[in-house]
């Protein structure tokens, strides 16, 4: 068995004493498969390469790792690329066999250095690499407010019932926040308006009905719009009381508009709004510029509609702060437009009937997000506008 | 109002809970806010008397009481300095639970027993008094109590108070008996006897010889007015159960004559007032406007200057009181009053609300004359009073009467079922419409169109409208359907004011700003600031008539005072970075009778540019960009250039600026074409000391109408060339003076449509730059759309370009380094 021999001599002789060896079946799978079938090929073979694999296996870093691998299969140099290149001297016999075994064992020196390769990278990076858990470079971000979030949401809910939106001044004539709304001069209704002035018959409207009027005046019915905007109240200003708020006002005038189709539009609104199946109520109220009037309140989320709520350990019951007991909690006025209104715009109260509705968006919005200070609305504490 | 369910039972018979009374009115237009209890029960307390009082041998404080509880002698430590032997007292037993939960043991304190507590009157929430223990002798005068009987068999039985709030438009809602009639339509009680009888009661008929002279100036001001004399009367407190139900009401006693009164205004709505008539002069009683220049002290002791608005009483001197308002302190019923002239008038609402108002004056009675006191129910009010008197007063003597009067018209509207069911959306039959209208005291004649005549206490009731209130009322909004909105093939649609708007605030926050809300009422200072800014002159700010303070006493004619103020605020409480802006409205004066409302953004910036910290200081030499500076003025031009580039604003031409308040040399207009659109800058130290801001702040504002057009405005798509573009870099020395903007505008004008984008990419000054100039380096790319350009005719482009930024800027090329 001389050719055999050499073969073997060539790859002992590359060995280097320094190396230390390793566990090559940790590292690949099925790599005891293989040396089993490189063995029943050429035992001598096999024990030759077993030496380079764990060398492989052993060395600790990636110089060590490709000296081995320079040893045994770099093109030029390489101890197996050289024995390769005895065999076209051997006998056919003995070159088929040693031709297979070489190349088994080639493949499975290449594959452990491979996977041996791939674990140090995978070492270095765990230790010498990103720190993942810095924070990063985050740009700025800005957030809408938090009563911009309610309009938007409001305005988008009556777009998809087909309400438009339509603009009125803030500054306001008198007639119109008023006169045209069938407030009577000299009538207490006027007491809950308590009014900014700029000039005796020009004011700071009180409410986005004005809207209406105006929206009426410049166009024919039938009518679908929605009133966003600013109002003022000349109150003092405190805890749930601001002298600037914001309200969302709707109309819809056509020809035979009832307070079914009212009902139905405000239950929509408090389903989107609070939730599916939030229990509402309507019952009658006065304002001047509708009859019949309606309020729409909807249970108290606070309670869950029972007027009481429980607090500590003790559990002792107590009346609900927010609706004080009375299960309910008002989320909005409307009702059916006045027949002065109409007249007042020059409609005629036998041809077109219609409804409207009023609501405050800091009302939605300290609901909602358990907000108990109106002042924080127009304050602008960046600690504030950015929770929402 | 308050509405005691004892006194609503006195009027109708009704069986139901608190409760339900309280959900019956809700559900009808009354808001009832809550239930209270007034009174309580004290189950455990019961009477004691004081056997004897020692000092406690172990305590200077305390005394060793022995107490006659009724079932035996107890041992009693108690604490109060008032104990005596002899006291009539609330004594907790033990075991009692006290109002504040506390459960009397039996214990020794400082090695003395105590079998139970001696109450004080806040002990048992009766009083507010904590001096001492309660002395049920002077507590309840003229009672005889029997030691050990329960406390609470003194005290009047617990009663459910409902707190309603009243519409304004219902002023028979501000008497029990309004109320009372509501809780009868909606529980199908009945009056019980004695409110038929009060109710029909008319004053006694008038032998007597008429002492007073009665003339009322307008009878549309006074519809009526009864005066009455009694003689013999004595003042003096009220009885139990009439300071009782005053006090479930809110209102203190004051004194028999007076409580009455009382009595009367919360029962019928009906306001009375007594004059002590030995002090009215001349036996007569006028009705007539104030004079200029009469005065008269309010029963309030406040002296006021009277106006011909004020409608008042007078005797043949000087006024005695203000008519549906309050009376005159001279003619106030005192202890040493014997004869008084009682009042039981309708006065006009509006003049009743006139004069309050020029007085600035609310009372109990103008707050009812204002919505409408009810003329047929005032003789019924008068004669309950007077038959109270005569109760309460058994040796007055009812002398003459007298009434002006004019009757008012009756009231009848007709009513379609049609229109009913038309504005309620559910079909109500002329039959049941007539029932409801029934059950409230409307009179109806029955036909296809029902004939309804309004019953006095409702003045809202004036058109037919208001009647198809009251049937979708009575018969109950509960029982409305829904009918969901058909389309119809209507849509909604966007304005270009709500797309520009919409645009902004995202590009916004695009940006990296919070959106701010800020006030619209600003202080004079701040606003005449804010106005120079923008170069507005400060006399077209607009100003409240009747601001609530000076810091919100002007309309804004920007949004810049609201974010300033929001900037201040966030950096006093320690942000490092402000970055806020606003969409929203400013206001100046215009030749219309309105301001004109101009919608715009703003924003501030301050801080650093980059809102990380961990990373390592930069060793780049100084003037190298350093993520961690402030804020300059380059930093927040790019935002908003960067949104000018949103808003679809195409080239827009940045202009040095200068106005007080800006920065000198710091601040720029932009302008589109021949319009100014906005203005940014670095906004002065001394201008933001307004504010009491240390930090360097940067400012934007623009006029958002402008920029409608474009936001909103549909893109016409370009194809990106196919072919490759050809960059050719070029560098000029230019004097400083030279604006990149200026010589931007020569190279394109010099370009052909070749041209696909000029970018500066380097500003140089330092060594190798020749004095007074500076080096500007540009990346141009050229373009053709059909096919490769060739090196000739990018090179004739460039050296045209070149010649035009030599002789339009006075520049030179530099030679490639």
């Amino acid at each position: 068995m001389p050719a055999i021999q050499g073969i073997t001599d060539l790859l002992t002789r590359r060995l280097d004493p320094a190396w230390k060896p390793g566990e090559p079946s940790a590292l690949l799978a099925g790599y005891r498969e293989r040396m089993a079938a490189l063995a029943m090929v050429s035992q001598e073979i096999a024990q030759a390469t077993a030496v380079f694999t764990a060398a492989i296996a052993g060395a600790d870093d990636v110089a060590t790792l490709q000296a081995v691998r320079n040893a045994a299969v770099s093109r030029e140099s390489g101890a197996f690329s050289q024995a390769l290149a005895l065999l076209p001297g051997l006998p056919d016999s003995e070159k088929r066999v040693s031709g297979k075994a070489l190349n088994l064992a080639k493949a499975l020196v290449e594959a452990v250095e491979k996977a041996k390769r791939e674990a140090l990278e995978r070492a270095r990076e765990g230790d010498g690499g990103i720190d993942v858990t810095l924070p990063g470079r985050r740009p700025w971000t800005g957030r809408p407010h938090v009563l911009a979030q309610v309009r938007e949401e409001l305005l988008d809910l009556f777009h998809g019932l087909g309400f438009s939106v339509y603009t009125s001044p803030e500054v306001e004539l008198e007639t119109y926040n008023f006169g045209k709304l069938n407030f009577a001069p000299d009538h207490p209704a006027r007491d809950a308006h308590d009014t900014y002035f700029v000039a005796p018959d020009v004011l700071l409207r009180t409410h986005t009905s004005p809207g209406w009027v105006r929206a009426m005046e410049e166009r024919k019915p039938p009518l679908r719009l929605v009133f966003p905007g600013r109002v003022y109240r000349a109150e003092a200003v405190d805890a749930s009381h601001m002298d600037q708020f914001h309200q969302i006002d709707g109309l819809y005038v056509a020809k035979n508009v009832s307070m079914a189709d009212l009902k139905a539009t405000l239950n929509t609104f408090a389903r989107a709004i609070y939730r599916r199946d939030v229990p509402t109520r309507i019952i009658p109220i006065y304002f001047p510029f509708v009859e019949p009037g309606v309020q729409m309140d909807v249970q108290c989320a606070t309670c869950a509609g029972t007027g009481v709520t429980r607090e500590g350990s003790t559990a002792t019951s107590r009346r609900c702060p927010v609706c004080k007991g009375t299960k309910w909690v008002e989320v909005l006025g409307a009702g059916m437009v006045h027949p002065n209104v109409f007249k007042a715009v020059g409609y005629n109260p036998e041809d077109v009937t219609g409804f409207a509705f009023g609501m405050g968006l800091e009302r939605i919005a300290m609901g909602r997000h358990g907000i108990h200070e109106i002042r924080e609305f127009l304050q602008n504490d960046i600690r504030f506008l950015e929770q929402f | 109002m308050k509405l005691p369910m004892s006194w609503l039972r006195e009027w109708v018979d009704v069986d139901a809970a608190p409760e339900q009374v309280a959900d019956a009115l809700t559900t009808r237009g009354f808001y009832v806010e809550g239930v209270e209890t007034h009174g309580r029960r004290y189950p455990g307390v019961v009477i004691a008397r004081v056997l004897e009082a020692a000092k406690h041998p172990n305590a200077d404080k305390l005394s060793l009481c022995r107490v006659d509880g009724g079932a035996g002698e107890l041992k009693i430590v108690c604490g109060a300095p008032n104990v005596t032997a002899g006291m009539i007292v609330p004594l907790a037993t033990v075991g009692t639970t006290m109002p504040n939960g506390l459960v009397i043991k039996a214990a020794k304190i400082r090695g003395e027993e105590s079998q139970g507590m001696l109450c004080s009157g806040r002990e048992l929430q009766l009083t507010e008094d904590h001096d001492g223990i309660l002395d049920l002798r002077t507590f309840m005068k003229g009672i005889e109590f029997v030691v050990g009987k329960p406390f609470d068999s003194y005290l009047p039985e617990p009663d459910a108070v409902l707190e309603v709030e009243i519409p304004f438009n219902r002023p028979d809602g501000m008497g029990v008996v309004g109320l009372a009639r509501e809780v009868k339509a909606a529980l199908g009680g009945r009056w019980t006897d004695k409110a038929r009888a009060r109710l029909s009661a008319q004053p006694a008929s008038n032998p007597a010889r008429v002492t007073y002279d009665l003339d009322v100036e307008d009878a549309a001001e006074c519809p009526s007015y009864f005066a009455q004399v009694v003689e013999g009367v004595r003042v003096g407190p009220s009885p139990t159960w009439l300071v009782d139900k005053l006090a479930a009401m809110g209102q203190r006693s004051i004194n028999n004559l007076v409580d009455l009164t009382n009595l009367v205004l919360f029962e019928m709505a009906q306001p009375l007032h007594a004059f002590d008539a030995n002090q009215l002069h001349g036996s007569a009683i006028r009705v007539r406007r104030a004079k200029a220049g009469e005065a008269l002290t309010t029963l309030d002791g406040k002296p006021r200057k009277l106006n011909p608005e004020v409608l008042v009483i007078a005797d043949k001197q000087r006024p005695v009181a203000l008519a549906g308002v309050m009376g005159g302190a001279d003619s106030e019923v005192t202890e040493a009053t014997t004869t008084i002239l009682l009042e039981c008038a309708v006065f006009q609402p509006q003049r009743v609300r006139r004069g309050a108002r020029s007085l600035e004056l609310s009372t109990e009675a103008s707050k009812r004359y204002e919505r409408g006191v009810d003329f047929g129910l005032s003789m019924a009010a008068a004669a309950r009073y007077l038959t109270l008197l005569v109760e309460l007063c058994p040796g007055a003597k009812l002398t003459a009467w007298r009434r002006k009067f004019v009757e008012p018209q009756p009231r009848s509207i007709a009513l379609r079922p049609s229109r009913c069911e038309r504005l309620i959306g559910l079909p109500i039959g002329a039959g049941r419409c007539a029932e409801l209208l029934e059950s409230l005291e409307f009179g109806v004649h029955r036909a296809d169109t029902l004939g309804v005549s309004v019953p006095t206490w409702r003045p809202d009731c004036t058109i037919e409208d208001d009647l198809v209130e009251e049937v979708a009322r009575a018969n109950g909004y509960d029982k409305i359907p829904e009918a969901p909105l058909e389309t119809g093939g209507a849509y909604a649609t966007r304005s270009t004011r709500e797309r520009v708007v919409r645009r902004a605030r995202e590009s916004m926050l695009a940006l990296g700003l919070h959106e701010a809300w800020c006030s619209s009422l600003v202080g004079e200072v701040e606003a005449a600031a804010a106005a120079k800014l923008v170069g507005d002159d400060p006399g077209r700010l607009v100003k409240l008539t009747n601001p609530m303070s000076r810091e919100s006493e002007w309309l804004r004619p920007n949004l810049v005072p609201g974010l300033l103020r929001a900037a201040a605020l966030n950096l006093r409480q320690g942000a490092s970075s402000v970055r806020l802006f606003e969409v929203g409205t400013g206001f100046v004066s215009s030749h219309e009778p309105l301001p004109q409302e101009r919608l715009m953004v703003a924003a501030v910036v301050a801080g650093p540019r980059w809102r990380h910290t961990h990373d390592p200081v930069p060793t780049a030499p100084r003037g190298a960009y350093d993520p961690r500076a402030e804020l300059e003025f380059a930093d927040a031009k790019g935002l908003w250039e960067a949104w000018l580039a949103e808003m679809r604003v195409d080239a827009p031409e940045w202009r040095p600026y200068a106005a007080d308040g800006w920065k000198s040399g710091a601040s720029a207009e932009v302008a589109v074409g021949a319009s100014r659109i906005g203005w940014a800058g670095r906004i002065a130290q001394d201008l933001l000391r307004t504010w009491e801001i240390e930090a360097s702040v940067h400012l934007f504002v623009a006029m958002l109408e402008p920029l409608a057009e474009g936001a909103s405005a549909v893109i016409r798509a370009r194809t990106p060339g196919r072919f490759p573009p050809v960059r050719r870099d070029l560098a000029f020395f230019v004097p400083r003076g030279a604006s990149h903007a200026a010589v931007e505008r020569q190279l394109r004008g010099a370009a052909s449509d070749l041209l696909h984008s000029i970018e500066l990419f380097d500003v140089y000054e330092g060594p190798g730059t020749p004095a007074g100039m500076r080096s500007l380096a540009y990346a141009l790319q050229f373009q053709h759309a059909e096919r490769t350009l060739t090196e000739a005719e990018v090179s004739e482009l460039q050296t045209r370009m070149v010649a035009a930024v030599v002789q339009g800027c006075g520049g030179q090329l530099r030679e490639r380094a």
